[in-house]
């Protein structure tokens, strides 16, 4: 037979074999990596809790203290054929309500949401080994599964929901360092025991599924931006006459207040709107667009402790000035979680590192002996420490005479930037209002993240916001003391 | 025996299971090198039947208390079956490949083992259709052997082969969305199946007969048709198939390289203008970009997302047979055999269940590279391409890597039609093989050829 023939046969073949290559690779990796990911969803019937003679007990869920925020309460019955029966109940801590949205729930009606439901896995005793299964299944009544300890503090939880004073909101504590989440609330919250009969608004957890408008808390990312692409920043001044006229808007500052001739700390610290509107539009859409995606945005995060839903830029490449002017002051089509403007503040903290945010600070097994600890997991670098160090410079002017003075706490040094978001609700004017900073004592920094969603027109981050992340980070630092 | 007792050997046995199954793959893959002797061949053989009794007396004490009698004769028949089939060959069929049939008798037995476990009466039925299968395997073998290209039964072919693809048009029947099973007279079949089998041995006639594109025309045109009938049908995954075949063959045969590229772009153009025309297959890529997505996975991407947590549940070993929930997954028995099977039995049997159509492949091919005319190399390679190419398309679907269209997986689904022509495909390159050694014994140049592949490898 002829030879060309069997030479492209053996190209074929080559094609063929190397498309099953790729399948193999793109499998092994797909499960390898996203595997876990992949359990976790709720839409897998096997992270159920079954209630009715289940096969595994599942474990308890402690909080960083070995405080139980969740455990597992079974009874046994029998049925009128006198056939004996197992029955699980999953109880709560008394004050879990206070970290309702970090317990989460299983219930038949309402779904599955948080560690209950994130980290089944572990609690169903999915992560065993062979002999410990067939341990169990040889010398146990009744197989259970392991306990997971959170790296959230109750107490703190606690203290976090009485400073919220029952506004709608959302606030994240987390160390710069590690990411470890020390306080993720979520208001209004629920009872954990009763989640059959709260509405489904009530169960979004704000601090990862809430996506809020800025406002100018997103100044932080533009002067990150304007530090890193505009030489010579820091000795220019802009002169602020209280509005700015960009295309056919007029961007005004709070209360269309002139601040006269400011440089790049002052416009920060007083939160100038018509200085920063001006930097967006100098660096350009690309320039800002490409700063907020080394921050994370428009990233879908696959974090290994958590859910995050994505932060959100204007979706165009083609951006006008005056939009562009907008989104630069954290408006327009801007928005993002409690959870990654925390991240943000901490990365600030830790010398532009980014820190994935950790919430599973061990795994248990049922003779409470460590099985597994995860370490903390960098997420990226997103600036030079040269640059961060300058942003932490300035967040300090916010606190000591800007717009937060009111975060500033005895015996601790807080850093930060406030927001005022305006939204109209219902047709009413509202405020999202903002504080996003970190605090430092000793060699611990804390990042903190607080939005009040149902502020009044007059109520601004400094106003509100401030003085409460104030409370909070003070309370921290007496709360986490390893 | 106990409910917890079967659970300790369903889990003690996944290593058993994957034991076998990799010394089986290693195997084969060895065989690719150099044609192992008979004993060893057999030895192979008799490890698959153990599989067999292993599996299926495990899953007779799945419901616990005494064994289920009738799951053992399932297992004893699908056993008895394999080892007939594999002795007959080898009687019958002097120099046919064993280690091929072996390959695909062990994606039938994962098949079959997997079957039992989550249908049972699907496997008493596919054992039947390992049986019907065997018969078209010596079909397949026997026209491999001896047919010659000849317009008579090419023309003839083409005819019945687009009538078979007329019948869904007429009497259809849609399952999971596609028209293209066709009940007559009580009997279900799906015409697509065999139409690629069809396909095969036409444009292998075409294209042995001549490398002029206006002479082997007619052979686009009916290939062309073939796809575009499937596709009324939204049989996408057929369509691919045969899109495929006719590429490779095409340019294996012709090295034509502007018409292939023709027909690239030409499909191209046709996928292009479909997922704007047709909401099913925007769906699929939908679905397949981000099936987790709000919306998505609860809906059109609920088979891939359930397949996908169902893989990544069992881990590298495994659930344990009959320990995992595969059930979870719709079509598990059919398209998502394949995810039932990495659930309970590991994401390593799922490696394995690669590289046994790889070697299917690779040696379906080595085949063909020395058969001793355009003829038989064609209708060897067109067979390995479409074996192959099948195995793609839905390992590809389940595992994400390409958007899903619902296909078997060759002798691992369960189905009487994808068995059937699986089977004769099969015959067809174990034919070609018996042809080379045959003509290898007149011409004696098997040693020059091998020094060549020696040559090619490097």
């Amino acid at each position: 037979m002829n030879g060309p023939l069997r030479k492209r046969l053996g190209l074929v073949a080559m094609v063929l074999l190397g498309m099953y290559i790729v399948l193999g690779a793109y499998f092994a990796y797909g499960q390898l990596f996203y595997g876990n990911r992949w359990f976790a969803r709720t839409s897998n019937p096997r992270s159920h809790f079954v209630t009715e003679d289940p096969s595994v007990v599942p474990g308890d869920i402690l909080d960083r203290d070995g405080e139980r925020l969740a455990y597992s309460v079974t009874e046994t019955y029998q049925d009128e054929s006198g056939q004996s029966h197992l029955r699980l109940i999953r109880d709560y801590n008394p004050d879990a309500r206070a970290a309702s949205h970090v317990v989460g729930f299983q219930d038949p009606g309402k779904g599955q949401a948080g560690a209950e439901a994130f980290y089944s896995r572990y609690l169903l005793g999915y992560n065993n080994n062979i002999l410990e299964s067939i341990y169990q299944k040889v010398f146990l009544h009744q197989e259970v599964g392991n306990s997971i300890a959170l790296t959230v503090d109750l107490e703190l939880q606690k203290d976090v929901t009485r400073i919220m004073a029952g506004r709608t909101g959302s606030a994240v504590i987390l160390d710069a360092a590690t990411g470890d989440v020390y306080a993720m609330v979520s208001l209004p919250n629920f009872d954990p025991q009763d989640v059959g009969n709260v509405s489904g608004d009530d169960l979004v957890n704000r601090a990862t599924e809430g996506l809020y408008a800025p406002g100018s808390v997103m100044k932080i990312i533009t002067a990150a931006s304007a530090l890193t692409n505009i030489p010579g920043i820091d000795a220019r001044t802009w002169d602020c006459a209280g509005t700015v006229d960009v295309d056919d808007q007029t961007i005004p500052c709070y209360g269309t207040h002139a601040h006269g001739t400011i440089d790049l700390t002052q416009a920060f610290a007083l939160s100038c709107n018509t200085t920063f509107s001006k930097i967006g539009d100098e660096l350009g859409w690309d320039t800002l667009r490409g700063t907020a995606r080394d921050f994370g945005f428009e990233y879908p995060f696959l974090f290994s402790d958590m859910q995050l839903t994505e932060s959100q830029l204007p979706e165009t490449d083609d951006l006008p000035d005056d939009r562009l002017a907008w989104t630069a002051i954290g408006q327009d089509d801007v928005l993002v979680s409690p959870m990654h403007m925390a991240m943000i503040a901490a990365c600030v903290a830790n010398n532009g590192v980014m820190m994935e945010p950790r919430m599973l600070m061990a795994v248990y097994n049922r003779n409470d002996r460590m099985i597994r600890k995860p370490g903390s997991r960098r997420f990226r670098e997103v600036m030079t420490p040269a640059i961060a160090a300058r942003l932490k410079d300035i967040m300090g002017q916010v606190v000591e005479c800007g717009t937060g003075t009111r975060a500033a706490v005895e015996g601790l040094q807080v850093y930060g930037k406030t927001g005022t978001a305006e939204k109209r609700v219902d047709g009413k004017l509202g405020n999202n209002a903002w504080f996003v900073g970190f605090a430092e004592k000793g060699d611990k920094t804390l990042a903190i993240a607080v939005v009040i969603e149902d502020a009044g027109p007059g109520e601004t981050g400094g106003g509100v916001a401030a003085p409460k992340a104030g409370q909070m980070l003070a309370s921290a630092f007496e709360r986490i003391t390893e | 025996m106990s409910r917890t007792q079967y659970e300790i050997l369903a889990l003690a046995l996944r290593y058993w299971f994957l034991l076998l199954a990799a010394y089986i793959c290693v195997r084969a893959v060895l065989s690719l090198k150099r044609p192992p002797s008979r004993w060893r061949q057999f030895k192979s053989m008799l490890l698959l039947v153990l599989f067999t009794g292993s599996a299926f007396a495990l899953l007779g004490y799945r419901q616990g208390g005494a064994m289920d009698i009738e799951v053992m004769l399932t297992g004893a028949a699908a056993a008895a079956a394999l080892m007939a089939q594999f002795l007959l060959v080898w009687m019958l069929f002097r120099h046919a490949e064993l280690d091929l049939l072996i390959v695909s008798d062990a994606l039938l037995v994962l098949g079959i083992v997997m079957l039992e476990r989550l249908t049972p009466d699907m496997a008493m039925r596919q054992v039947q259709w390992l049986a019907g299968g065997s018969i078209l395997l010596g079909a397949g073998i026997i026209t491999g052997r001896y047919l010659r290209p000849k317009k008579i039964w090419i023309w003839l072919g083409m005819a019945a082969s687009l009538a078979l693809l007329l019948l869904p048009f007429l009497f259809g029947e849609e399952i999971r969305g596609a028209r293209n099973w066709v009940t007559i007279a009580g009997a279900g079949f799906q015409p697509s199946e065999f139409v690629k089998v069809g396909l095969v041995l036409i444009l292998a006639g075409f294209f042995s007969m001549s490398e002029r594109f206006r002479e082997y025309l007619p052979a686009v045109l009916f290939a062309g048709l073939c796809v575009v009938m499937v596709v009324f049908q939204k049989d996408l995954g057929a369509a691919l198939i045969y899109f495929a075949i006719f590429l490779f063959m095409q340019y294996a045969a012709t090295g034509d390289w502007i018409v292939s590229a023709g027909a690239l772009g030409t499909a191209g153009a046709g996928a292009v203008a479909g997922y704007f025309l047709f909401d099913h297959v925007r769906a699929r890529v939908l679905a397949w970009r981000n099936p987790f997505a709000i919306g998505v996975e609860y809906n059109s991407g609920y088979q891939i997302v359930q397949s996908l947590i169902a893989i990544a549940s069992g881990g590298l070993f495994g659930s344990g047979l009959g320990m995992g929930s595969p059930a979870a997954v719709p079509a598990a028995d059919t398209d998502f055999i394949f995810s039932a099977i990495c659930e309970e039995m590991g994401i390593l049997m799922g490696v394995i269940i690669m590289v046994l159509f790889a070697v299917l492949v690779a040696k379906g091919i080595k085949i063909a590279r020395r058969a001793p005319d355009a003829f038989s190399s064609l209708i060897c390679a067109g067979a390995a391409i479409a074996l192959g190419i099948q195995g793609f398309i839905i390992l590809g679907g389940v595992t994400k890597l390409i958007p899903l269209t619902g296909v078997t997986l060759p002798f691992v689904s369960y189905g009487g039609s994808s068995m059937l022509a699986s089977f004769f495909l099969l015959g067809l390159i174990e034919g070609v093989s018996m042809r080379n050694h045959r003509v290898g014994m007149m011409e004696e140049d098997d040693e020059d050829l091998e020094d060549e592949e020696e040559e090619d490898a490097e």
